[in-house]
């Protein structure tokens, strides 16, 4: 219980701290911020403006209105739009897809790399092993910008198998909706294939030499059963610790996939806020994002704290 | 640019405030030398009718020839509704007054709302929602009558009185009033609703008034004699007739779009709107009677990459799709190639991006002529068409095209690199400065950002410091009409710019861009004797000291350009109204105060299974413009 | 551990067997960057800003454009070329100066322990909860803000992007360097010379630096990587480097035009991803060499 209490006041310090830099950074842009996230409104409108964020209340006073905003639901809105669209609208928009597409790359990713993973260990160092081995390194390096790239070059513009761009729900057009994921979730799941298949893999390999292992095949038991009972189990707590791990950094990830395949995720919406200059909404966004990947990392590490005893042993 | 420029319209534009300058609203940036525009939506309204009817003839049909063959097949049964998706370039700002759709996202909202007048292929105007329209005989007092028993999407009557209501809410005459009544924070914060894209042009209406005997007959009267004032009304297409219960209520004007178009909305998106037949339109096929529209439903997504667009066009992903000239060439090219898939629909080459000379910066080279010369004789125009517009657009021989009414090549300053470097040091001489150096802005698009470094290139060949920033275009739009009534304000804030505002055969939209004061209440000769004298209404006042300088984006000061155009405009005679508007362009040419590099067309490309595209006529022998920069008119077109 | 394995995933590798033909390969892809980054200005290539309008988009093994013009008639060589001065300059400037910085602080705040580790430690944590591309992105869009009155050069543009990057580095290299120095310094030998009353410098200097240094310069390698990454996608995104002068740059102004001249977007992009591989392979290799030392002591 102590534990979760610290876990849980050293995440919210470390959010408390990043948010706070970042709206910091914010006020950093030179020149009058309600000027940049209006450039062409009179002052009067301007003043409308410095008031309901804040702007005018200095460095901490904006702090503490954008984050008691954000405690209540007020994300803030996008002034470049003349106020109409609120953070919260576009977010109740640009989350769906954003979290479709990471949860598809995950599953893609772990439904290749576990088989993957399982089978190179146990082969370790046979011509199969070598081969997934050198395969996996390289796809890992290849950046997913280029491949997405190179995916809709290939198979939307020369084969036209699927089209190069757009979104569709998956509850008006479930067909199209799979259609249009497949490219992009492939940028996205192949690096994380690579990864989670070296990291099982090395996993594996660390758990066939322990003794358990040794008895439980000594004892007669068949491979498969050894494999998959006594070897993937304790494996995939570290698997799964990854996985945890990479989301924060997917949705990070997911901008230039959007921006390459137009999917209008949170991505999309973070660069779009970045180039119009809505230092509000991209506060906002980014400060959700960061608040995500951390609150992983604190959730995965307490997890595995109280249940692997391993790691238990380790950290006392 | 479209893909590239897009202006977001969102983003920008549609600031609230932003509208002061509406029609600044989307203008098409180019980024110099105009290729990547943005799509203007201004208001334009440009109207030579009674005068220009005779130069215009010539024009129009530059199309496609594929028009008259489907003008002639009869539509018949095998013309059926169903649902058409189209791909456009420009997202979509919402639908109050103060909210501008660009170019291709102001063809979709035309489904929903209509004009009192359309233009028409001979570039005369035709009524629309108007029955007809009379001037006075000293061109200051305008009677409409206006169609009877058209309804709005929601039952309201077309009437004078819902006309007065729009006016009040286009022309800015409800900001001023909370101004004066509640204060200036009251009315910044009503700004947005209150301010529409036809401001600049009908802040020169001084008085609407309903007609005691005709509930259908609107009075509008005028500051200065005009004698196109349907063009004003019509504004570029943006001259929508919205429903007074859309504007009544400010908190949902934006997203609540009620007109008496053709179709209804259903949903919308930043990048994607979506609308449905309205069952009870009030026109029908001219030549078959058949209720129109035929189309049951469309969808019009935004797909920014032209070569997505072309893409989906081509493998018929979306039904039709538009593009621009000036920056998507290589797709259009191509599109052009496969005639056994697509229809090619082409706009007369009547957008004419300039370069604007800032002389009113404080720090700007361009007060001085030298300046001017250097940098307009600097532009390797046949160059640029070749490489940057992939030969879709035409060499400039004047600010405007040959189909303008203000075409002229008298002083039009010519590719001339020696005599470009001889005037630097002419500048260097005179001013004592070390080099010539000016800013000007690029868009975060990659096409704009290449046409900026290739006009960096162009003139660092003749000695010419260019600096570029990238920013947004829609921030770029609200710097360069700035609004704002801080100590920086007033002026663009670039020292060159280059932006398509010119446009079409006639001046009305051309014109509030090269005035010394858009608006100014009085302009004097060179002896100083009042030659043009305004009312001085609060409204009119008011606007011209906050948004009338704002869009001569040179800030020049020579007064006869103003006693030209408005001379023109004032003209009895078609003839007079020509010499006069000649005679501005070329003072503007002579005294290098601006300069264009080339003009272009804007096109729609259509699957082969769209039929009665631009076969529908408003009135026997009057049929709309086909194709424009804000696309093609969906009444008429049905699946085959 | 978890979150090193997070970010840099490839540390967890295997490859017991070197390969040879994989050093030499990476090798000399990298030496041949490197040596086009130094020397390219003396090749005879095309002006790589230069449009020739005559020959707009021409596919590769043209006679006078070897690997062909972009769209916009930029010869493709002649780019890359360029390309590579700038991706190489602003990677390793950026790994570098972040690098040094990075392991300085985490091997001191190691070292030192104390309440400024817990800072240290603290503030690695509140930039690693940022995801690099994303904080990235934030701190180009302050730092490289122009307006019309101060235009943003390209000088500027690259300043402020190796600027942006040198920060997204310290935490990761910082924390790599915190961790080994803690391992190293808890050694005997460590200890001992500590107890002989050795100053902490000259510890540092000849126990600790030394031991802690391969491990850095494997994540330097790998940081390399994904540095290239990153400017790649912050060009993609129209943020970075203007007007194709570096690949991630030629990379999405090509992008648009991926049906009609395709080099345009595989060329850079295969460079992008062959520079990234060739590092990372070294960076494995730097690391396996390394892991295979340490179980000989």
């Amino acid at each position: 219980m102590r534990l979760i209490f610290k876990r849980f006041v050293a995440m919210c310090t470390v959010v408390i701290i990043a948010t706070f830099l970042l709206s910091l950074l914010m006020r950093l842009l030179p020149g009058d911020p309600a000027a940049v996230l209006v450039p062409n409104a009179p002052d009067q409108v301007r003043d409308v403006i410095r008031q309901e964020t804040g702007l005018s209340k200095g460095i901490f006073g904006y702090y503490w209105q954008w984050l008691s905003g954000m405690l209540t639901g007020d994300f803030g809105k996008y002034y470049l739009n003349g106020g109409y669209r609120t953070v919260a609208s576009v977010l109740q928009r640009c989350l769906p897809p954003s979290l479709y597409l990471i949860m598809y790359s995950q599953i893609v990713a772990l439904v290749i790399a576990i088989p993957l993973g399982l089978t190179s260990a146990y082969k370790e160092g046979s011509r199969f092993d070598r081969i997934t081995s050198s395969v996996l390194f390289t796809t890992v390096s290849v950046p997913a910008f280029a491949l997405g790239l190179i995916l809709s070059l290939i198979f939307a513009v020369q084969l036209g198998w699927v089209d190069p761009i757009g979104y569709e729900s998956p509850f008006g057009h479930p067909w199209q909706h799979f259609k249009l994921m497949i490219l992009p979730v492939i940028s996205l799941s192949v690096g994380l294939t690579s990864s989670y298949t070296r990291l099982l893999r090395t996993d594996v390999i660390a758990t066939l030499k322990e003794d358990y292992v040794t008895m439980a095949a000594s004892k007669g038991i068949s491979n498969r059963r050894v494999l998959w009972k006594h070897v993937f189990r304790p494996s995939s707590t570290t698997l799964l610790t990854s996985a945890a791990l990479n989301m924060g950094g997917l949705i990070g990830g997911t901008i230039i996939v959007e921006t390459i395949f137009v999917i209008p995720g949170i991505g999309y919406e973070i660069a779009y806020s970045i180039g119009a200059r809505q230092i509000i909404a991209m506060q906002t966004l980014i400060a959700l994002v960061s608040f995500a990947y951390v609150f992983f990392n604190t959730a995965v590490d307490l997890l595995t704290n109280l249940t692997d005893p391993r790691t238990r042993e380790r950290r006392g | 640019m479209p893909n590239a420029m897009n202006f977001h319209p969102v983003s920008g534009v549609t600031t609230s405030m932003a509208d002061m300058v509406a029609f600044v609203t989307s203008i098409q940036v180019c980024i110099f030398g105009g290729n990547s525009m943005t799509q203007s939506q201004i208001t334009r309204s440009r109207v030579m009718r009674r005068i220009g009817v005779a130069v215009a003839a010539t024009i129009a049909i530059t199309t496609m020839a594929s028009t008259g063959s489907q003008a002639a097949s009869k539509p018949n049964a095998s013309k059926y509704g169903g649902e058409v998706k189209v791909g456009i370039f420009d997202t979509f700002p919402g639908f109050c007054v103060g909210n501008n759709p660009a170019n291709s996202s102001l063809m979709a909202t035309r489904t929903v709302y209509e004009t009192l007048f359309e233009k028409t292929r001979g570039n005369d105007y035709v009524g629309l929602l108007a029955k007809s329209a009379a001037a006075s005989a000293d061109l200051k007092t305008w009677t409409v009558t206006l169609r009877p028993g058209i309804k709005f999407h929601n039952g309201e009557a077309l009437d004078a009185a819902a006309m007065v209501t729009n006016w009040k809410n286009t022309s800015g005459t409800n900001y001023v009033a909370t101004y004066l009544t509640k204060g200036a924070a009251a009315a910044g914060a009503a700004y947005a609703h209150t301010l529409g894209t036809a401001v600049p042009f009908q802040s020169n209406i001084l008085l609407a008034a309903v007609s005691p005997t005709d509930p259908l007959a609107v009075i509008y009267t005028l500051d200065r004699p005009q004698n196109d004032f349907e063009g004003t009304l019509y504004a570029s297409g943006r001259g929508f007739v919205r429903a007074p219960a859309q504007l009544v209520d400010k908190t949902t004007c934006s997203g609540n779009p009620i007109g008496t178009g053709p179709f209804k909305i259903v949903s919308y998106t930043t990048d994607e709107m979506i609308v449905a037949k309205n069952a009870d339109y009030w026109r029908t096929d001219p030549k078959t009677g058949d209720k129109l529209p035929y189309l049951d439903k469309i969808t019009f997504t935004n797909v920014k990459e032209g070569s997505q667009r072309a893409a989906a066009v081509r493998k018929g992903t979306v039904d039709a799709a538009m593009f621009s000239g000036a920056s998507e060439g290589t797709f259009i090219q191509d599109l052009r190639k496969r005639k056994s898939v697509v229809t090619e629909y082409k706009s007369p080459a009547e957008y004419y991006p300039s370069t604007w000379l800032n002389q009113g910066k404080p720090g700007s080279p361009f007060k001085n002529i030298h300046a001017r010369n250097a940098v307009l004789a600097c532009v390797d125009k046949v160059t640029w068409v070749k490489a940057r517009t992939k030969g879709e657009g035409v060499v400039s021989t004047s600010l405007v095209g040959p189909n303008s009414v203000m075409y002229t090549k008298n002083g039009f300053q010519t590719y001339d690199p020696v005599f470009a470097k001889a005037e630097v040091e002419l500048y260097k001489q005179e001013t004592g400065a070390t080099s010539l150096t000016f800013t000007g802005p690029s868009d975060v698009s990659s096409t704009s950002i290449s046409n900026a470094k290739f006009f960096q290139t162009m003139m660092a060949a003749c000695g010419i410091t260019y600096n570029f920033v990238i920013e947004e275009g829609a921030v770029i739009i609200g710097k360069a009409f700035n609004p704002s009534p801080t100590a920086t304000s007033y002026y663009n804030a670039y020292d060159a710019i280059s932006i398509l505002l010119f446009e079409g055969t006639d001046v009305t939209f051309n014109l509030p861009f090269v005035l010394t004061n858009a608006f100014a209440p009085e302009i004097k000769n060179a002896s100083g004797t009042v030659v043009s004298a305004a009312s001085k209404n609060l409204t009119a006042t008011f606007f011209r000291a906050s948004i009338g300088s704002i869009l001569g984006l040179n800030h020049h000061s020579d007064t006869n350009v103003d006693l030209a155009f408005y001379a023109g405009e004032a003209a009895q005679s078609a003839a007079l109204a020509k010499a006069k508007f000649q005679e501005g362009t070329a003072v503007l040419q002579k005294n290098a105060i601006m300069g264009a590099t080339f003009y272009f067309s804007y096109e729609l490309f259509a699957g082969n299974k769209l039929g009665g595209i631009g076969t529908l006529s408003i009135e026997k022998g009057k049929t709309q413009r086909l194709v424009t920069n804000w696309g093609i008119d969906w009444t008429g077109v049905y699946k085959k | 551990m978890a979150d090193e394995t997070q970010t840099m995933p490839e540390t967890v590798t295997s490859a017991k067997k070197k390969k040879p033909v994989g050093f030499y390969i990476a090798g000399s892809w990298i030496v041949l960057i490197l040596l086009a980054a130094v020397f390219g200005w003396a090749l005879p290539a095309p002006q790589w800003d230069q449009s020739f309008y005559d020959s707009l988009g021409v596919s590769p093994f043209h006679h006078s454009h070897i690997l062909g013009t972009t769209l916009d008639g930029y010869d493709m060589f002649a780019g890359l070329v360029n390309g590579a001065r700038l991706s190489v300059f602003v990677s390793l400037s950026a790994v570098v100066v972040g690098g040094a910085i990075g392991s300085v602080i985490g091997i001191s705040s190691a070292y030192f322990r104390g309440r400024i580790d817990i800072l240290v430690t603290m503030a690695f944590n509140v930039m690693l909860s940022i995801p690099n591309l994303v904080l990235s992105l934030s701190l180009i869009s302050v730092l490289a803000f122009s307006d019309e009155n101060h235009p943003a050069t390209t000088a500027r543009r690259v300043g402020v992007l190796i600027l942006s990057l040198t920060i997204v580095i310290i935490p990761i290299l910082g924390r790599i360097s915190r961790g080994a120095t803690l391992q190293w310094s808890s050694r005997e030998f460590v200890l001992a010379s500590k107890s002989m009353g050795t100053s902490n410098f000259v510890i540092i200097r000849k126990h600790i630096i030394p031991n802690v240094a391969p491990a850095i310069l494997a994540i330097g390698f790998l940081a390399i990587g994904s540095v290239i990454i990153v400017e790649g996608s912050l060009a993609v995104l129209g943020i970075g480097i203007p007007g194709g002068a570096s690949w991630g740059s030629m990379l999405a102004n090509g992008r648009g035009n991926i049906a009609y001249s395709p080099w345009e977007v595989y060329l850079p992009a295969g460079c992008i991803a062959l520079t990234v591989i060739s590092c990372n392979w070294f960076g494995d290799y730097v690391r396996t060499t390394l892991d295979k030392r340490e179980s000989k002591i």
